[in-house]
């Protein structure tokens, strides 16, 4: 009888496996705490939880416009300088941007009562305004990532004179058109989300990293983790890995007055595209961004599907507007090797470009 | 109608009395009996007499309730007896249409005679508020009356409780078999028609409102019951979906794979069909997941938790109450003072740099 197994191989394959499970074992116990947003940076302003940072300049020549990173509130700022090697932080620091970023911080309890006006009108207002002073300039770069994109094109169809260019990556816009492949956007349409915060008051984080992960069920629950064995060879992988998933992981809660108005006013009503959103009771016309824009998507991204992310340029008068794809996911866009080699340098040029 | 007609079709009652028995008796054959009648001669023979019997009847019956109408008329001080001689023949005649009636519901053994049994009933209960209910002394009328009302109270009460159940009975035996065959389809269906059920009819009883000392304790218990058993048979139908998915994607793999021995190109290791198998296993997930009908069930899955740790955070938060700790609740109200005041300053922080910002202009101006 003709075995339907390759014997040898699979017996090879699986010893193999155990080897590594050992070693992988041996490396876990002996790694430490793999660190993230290592590079230089400076403290320089605060509010309630919000907290606005300059990076540290590593080149000698520095564009004259600094640039505002913008990020999302379901995730870490720091994925943006996950791992030392594979960092967009210090490679645009490298390319000679002078860099700030906003932490959002953990919202608790208390926070409960922010709202998406706040978000816009308040913390990034100041932000922005504090970097303007900081720098001495008369307007900034904001570059806005996934839900911090969203925030960067309502906070610059508001205030245009403060924006001399906008870089929206991996940003959801016409959250209708996400509805056609994106779960996170179908999923959405039935939720009742002022259950939710009524009950929650913040909403925690772990109850949206489950829907995240419901994305690629077998990928993210089962198969990373399968992963671990095969590539747990090498230290710096291992490491790498310890720091995804506590990336992944570290996933702070929603102020729920906030969380409500995003989920509704953005995913169930599509309110952005529509020309209808009100913040701080002035409505809300993305014609009105008239600067250079970027638009940056993932080619592969499940969460923020490319069908959100790239009407944004039909929407804004903005006559020099770019749109640019790169084949890869959501993630992959901050830590994949062929991100790194294309993302920052292509952010840098760009705005080298317009730093006039 | 005055004594005088009344004697006028009494006697016209008489000579048609008259012309029926003289037909009775000496009965005319119609041509075309005549012709037919070599088969069932007796059915022919006998019709005339039945006919003329029917005949009787209808006339002594609208005989009959015209005389009474006249006397009621022509002696109205007597009106109370005669609606009662009438309420009798009425009595009559109702239990006659209502033999009428029975056999043409019941055909066969299988006859469904529920439907006309429920108009029985109904029936019945009018013709005895109209027919027998008038004859009897009017305090046992009033407690009979009232006695049926609370019999119609209680009996509409309970069907409402169980109607759904009654209604659906059927169905839901159908979707319990299936279930059990391991037709996951039919388990969800199952699940959900139970909990529409639950909620149309028990479910009610978990929001009833509470009285007594412990009422306010006593509801939330209720209400934090009624949010679980709705979150259990929501999690089911959710549970259900994701385990469907499941067995057709084992079928399909179990499929698949043979063919692919056959074929010789079924995986050679482990890993190899590990890859196959996670594969397809997401592929057939993901599918799933991006249904309207997967998002409807999962945002009813999320909601119906939601709702369950909204009423029992409740129920908690009333038991932990005696305790020298402030409650969420309690610290809500703090947090939004806090956010009040926090608002507050933020704006008045504002209006003093505008003053600061105009003083200092006004400065500058001065002195240039």
């Amino acid at each position: 009888m003709v075995s339907v197994f390759d014997i040898e191989k699979n017996i090879s394959e699986m010893l193999e496996s155990q080897k590594k499970f050992i070693s992988s074992l041996d490396l876990l116990v002996n790694m430490g705490d793999p660190q993230s947003d290592t590079t230089a940076k400076d403290l320089i302003y605060q509010e309630d939880k919000m907290k606005l940072y300059h990076y540290r300049p590593l080149a000698k020549k520095t564009c004259k416009v600094p640039t505002l990173i913008i990020y999302a509130l379901v995730n870490r700022h720091y994925m943006m300088d996950l791992q030392p090697d594979r960092s967009v932080i210090k490679n645009l620091l490298e390319l000679g941007l002078d860099l700030y970023i906003i932490d959002w911080g953990y919202p608790t309890a208390e926070d409960k009562y922010i709202t998406l006006d706040d978000y816009i009108d308040v913390y990034i207002e100041n932000a922005v305004n504090r970097v303007l002073k900081e720098s001495g300039a008369s307007k900034l770069n904001i570059l806005g990532v996934c839900q911090g994109g969203t925030f960067s094109a309502v906070y610059t169809a508001l205030n245009p004179q403060k924006v001399k260019n906008l870089i929206t990556m991996v940003a959801p816009i016409d959250f209708e058109s996400g509805a056609s492949d994106g779960l996170l956007f179908k999923w959405s349409q039935n939720l009742n989300v002022d259950n939710m915060v009524d009950t929650f008051g913040v909403i925690p984080g772990e109850l949206l990293n489950g829907g995240f992960d419901m994305l690629k069920p077998f990928q993210l629950m089962i198969n990373k983790y399968l992963g671990i064995i095969d590539n747990f060879d090498d230290p710096e992988t291992a490491a790498n890995f310890i720091r995804m998933e506590k990336w992944i992981l570290d996933s702070p809660d929603q102020a729920g007055e906030a969380y409500r108005r995003f989920i509704k006013d953005f995913y169930q009503e599509n309110k952005l595209v529509k020309g209808t959103l009100e913040i701080g009771g002035r409505v809300v016309d993305l014609e009105d961004i008239d600067m250079p824009v970027l638009n940056i998507y993932g080619e592969q991204d499940h969460l923020v599907p490319p069908s959100a992310t790239i009407p944004f340029n039909d929407y804004i008068s903005s006559a020099d507007n770019e749109l640019v794809g790169f084949p890869v996911g959501h993630i992959g866009m901050y830590v994949s090797a062929k991100a790194q080699k294309l993302l920052a340098p292509k952010i840098a040029e760009w705005l080298w470009e317009r730093d006039k | 109608m005055t004594p005088q007609n009344f004697l006028g079709d009494w006697v016209n009652f008489q000579q048609n009395m008259l012309n029926l028995f003289q037909e009775s008796i000496n009965p005319q054959p119609r041509s075309e009996e005549k012709e037919n009648n070599s088969s069932g001669w007796f059915e022919v023979s006998m019709k005339p007499v039945q006919d003329l019997m029917q005949k009787w009847m209808d006339m002594s019956s609208a005989f009959f309730d015209q005389s009474m109408k006249s006397i009621a008329e022509a002696y109205p001080q007597q009106q109370e007896l005669v609606n009662k001689m009438l309420g009798s023949v009425n009595l009559y005649q109702n239990l006659k249409s209502f033999w009428e009636s029975l056999n043409t519901a019941i055909v066969g053994p299988d006859s469904d005679v529920t439907e006309f049994y429920d108009k029985c009933k109904k029936d019945y209960v009018q013709m005895l508020n109209h027919n027998i209910l008038p004859l009897w002394p009017e305090q046992v009328q009033n407690l009979f009356k009232q006695s049926m009302e609370i019999h119609d109270m209680a009996e509409e009460s309970s069907k409402n409780m169980f109607r759904p159940w009654l209604q659906t009975a059927n169905e839901l035996q159908a979707l319990l078999h299936k279930s059990i065959g391991g037709d996951q389809e039919a388990y969800v269906e199952f699940n959900k028609l139970w909990q529409e059920n639950f909620s149309a009819s028990f479910g009610k009883i978990f929001s009833i409102p509470q009285f007594s000392m412990n009422r306010e304790m006593m509801q939330k218990q209720m209400h934090s019951i009624n949010a679980l058993i709705s979150y259990i048979n929501t999690m089911n139908q959710f549970m259900g979906t994701m385990v469907k998915v499941n067995q057709q994607t084992l079928q399909k793999i179990i499929k698949e794979y043979q063919q692919m021995v056959v074929a010789g190109t079924n995986p050679k290791t482990y890993k190899e069909f590990y890859d196959y198998w996670w594969k397809t296993n997401e592929e057939a997930y993901l599918k799933v997941f991006a249904t309207p009908e997967f998002s409807e069930v999962m945002g009813k899955a999320l909601d119906a938790g939601v709702n369950f740790k909204k009423e029992f955070d409740g129920l908690v938060e009333k038991q932990l109450e005696f305790l020298p700790y402030p409650s969420r609740n309690d610290m809500d109200s703090v947090y939004k003072t806090l956010d009040s005041l926090k608002r507050e300053i933020r704006s008045l922080k504002k209006e003093i740099a505008a003053l600061k910002e105009g003083k200092a202009k006004n400065n500058q101006s001065k002195n240039n």
